[in-house]
């Protein structure tokens, strides 16, 4: 009963923490829209607490006493709030209720199944890091020492928040992440309460897989991807100010510091805002980009003494049988890949079904990005040990990548669904 | 009075749609056994159940080992024979010293025997073993 107990308390903890109510007035201004929705806001405070975090992480300081401010800061907030908006409404409201539902639900699932994945076993140990209070610099005598880290901050940090000592209380913050990703989405399709409540339904039957939730990092990068997707499709590219560039770039920023191959769709986000721009807006992206790279290489070389394994040119030959079995295997095993998560079947579908119009253009950049990644990944990987890659990874990676095209499929699910769904 | 009607209808459905939604979702994600399986365990129970007293990550017989010779301050290695992740995960903190104690997981006894290193079992649970390294 006190682990049901110590869920709730954690749940309701992420719903008052990720809320960020004095944050509000501050996004308003900085996409100059007072039309964010409850998902919307939650979703930019998760990346904003994120980037705190994260920046807090890389000197020897305490993370839950900035987490705990940033919650009393919010409670203060929105007690100040309750004449002008009916408080009690607001924590009433069937949107609060379903998120708090849904990540209860979810949340239990996780603590029945506590078992870690196999890479799990990895990632603990950046969560015990932080668990222990230590800095960024003691990563370099965990296992995988080239692994970055913001996963496990939060890890760490929300087992510490825990009134119970186990490592899995800490992992409940990702359900928190997933479900505010899915009903974002899901919200995209309708306003209807009723009809977004069958469409979160029906993407958590698409996207939920008990075992992403062992210690991987999986749900936070495609969380992540989905909420920047989500905001970049609310402004006008090329109208943006400096301040929104600056927020963007930050904020895929993130990605680098969950999996190294984040680094790529940091790359894949940062090359679409600068094709929008104009030149001296571009010159400020690249430069930001280069510096932040840079910044990341140089941080993480001191505490890794391998690099990321990600892209071995060493061992890439280019024998054309060698190079034809190898795209033959990738394809393989990327045509498995699509039975696992189907979002790209969706994907897949809902392209052949219906034209691109000029809004949509977007999912073909990411599109064809993604498939030139995952390709270029085992490409240039050994031929020795491809197979078992490829039977290991390939699916993840696929995940990771489908957050790009999760906002396209919701408009087209709303289109393809317009005759039912008033 | 008849739309009042409408109205106090039209929630009934709303209701009813939300309590078959909690259903399906229920049902997709197992909650009620879920819940079932947590009341019904304790923690530790299900730690032991998940990681195996000694098979497959020996999650009891580290716990024991470490209670009964008083080694919390300590990191012990952890070695399976199997292949399957650290099961240093249990006991390890970045404060804890070194020990020359090492815990074997899975270790039948013709597996020991191949062993170069001297050393001596100090405690055997099956295929658990704690031993310390032996230095000339």
């Amino acid at each position: 009963m006190i682990e049901i107990l110590n869920c709730l308390y954690l749940i309701i903890f992420f719903s008052v923490l990720f809320r960020l109510k004095f944050n509000d007035s501050i996004i308003n201004k900085l996409f100059q829209s007072n039309n964010f929705s409850l998902f919307e806001k939650y979703s930019i405070n998760i990346l904003v607490v994120l980037l705190i975090l994260l920046f807090f992480s890389f000197f020897n300081f305490d993370n839950t006493i900035v987490v705990y401010f940033l919650v009393v800061l919010n409670i203060f907030s929105l007690v100040q709030n309750i004449k002008k908006n009916n408080f009690i409404n607001y924590f009433s409201s069937k949107n609060i209720f379903i998120l708090l539902i849904l990540t209860f639900v979810i949340s239990i699932d996780l603590v029945s199944n506590i078992q870690l994945g196999w890479d799990g076993h990895i990632w603990y140990f950046k969560a015990l890091n932080y668990y222990e209070n230590l800095s960024f610099f003691n990563l370099k005598n965990t296992m995988m020492n080239h692994y970055p880290h913001l996963g496990g901050i939060i890890w760490g940090l929300f087992w510490k928040i825990s009134f119970l000592d186990y490592e899995y209380f800490g992992r409940i913050v990702y359900t928190f992440i997933y479900v505010v990703t899915i009903l974002l989405i899901a919200e995209k399709i309708s306003n209807n309460f009723n009809i977004k409540l069958i469409f979160s339904l029906v993407f958590f039957f698409l996207t939920y897989d008990l075992a992403l939730f062992s210690g991987y990092q999986a749900y936070l990068i495609f969380s992540l991807i989905v909420i920047i997707v989500n905001l970049l499709n609310n402004i006008n590219l090329k109208k943006t100010s400096y301040y929104q560039l600056t927020f963007f770039i930050f904020s895929s920023y993130l990605l680098t510091w969950i999996k190294n191959e984040g680094l790529f769709y940091f790359s894949f986000i940062v090359f679409y805002i600068v094709f929008f721009q104009e030149n001296k807006k571009r010159f400020f992206c690249l430069i930001i980009f280069a510096l932040l790279v840079l910044l990341r290489i140089f941080l993480m070389d001191k505490i890794s003494n391998s690099s990321s394994g990600l892209l071995n040119f060493n061992s890439f030959d280019l024998i054309l049988d060698d190079l034809l079995f190898k795209i033959y295997l990738i394809t393989k095993y990327f045509i498995i890949g699509l039975f696992k998560y189907p979002i790209w079947i969706l994907l897949i579908v809902s392209l052949l079904l219906n034209k691109l119009n000029q809004k949509e253009y977007y999912i073909i950049y990411f599109g064809i990005s993604s498939i030139v990644f995952i390709y270029s990944v085992y490409l240039f990987s050994g031929s020795q040990n491809l197979v078992w890659h490829l039977s290991g990874s390939l699916d993840r990676l696929m995940f990771h990548l489908s957050g790009f095209f999760m906002l396209f499929i919701a408009y087209r699910l709303k289109y393809f669904f317009k005759f039912f769904i008033k | 009075m008849k739309s009042l009607i409408i109205k106090s209808n039209k929630q009934k459905q709303n209701l009813l749609f939300i309590i078959l939604f909690l259903l399906i979702l229920s049902i997709k994600f197992q909650f009620f056994l879920n819940i079932y399986t947590i009341l019904k365990n304790k923690i530790e129970t299900r730690m032991v159940s998940t990681y195996g007293y000694c098979y497959p990550f020996g999650y009891g017989f580290i716990g024991e080992v470490y209670l009964k010779h008083d080694l919390n301050d300590y990191n012990l290695n952890t070695n399976n024979k199997n292949t399957f992740p650290t099961s240093n995960i249990f006991k390890f903190s970045f404060k804890n010293k070194k020990s020359q104690y090492e815990i074997l997981i899975n270790y039948s006894s013709n597996d020991l025997k191949k062993i170069k290193k001297k050393f001596k079992i100090v405690e055997s649970n099956g295929d658990c073993h704690l031993i310390k390294y032996l230095y000339d």
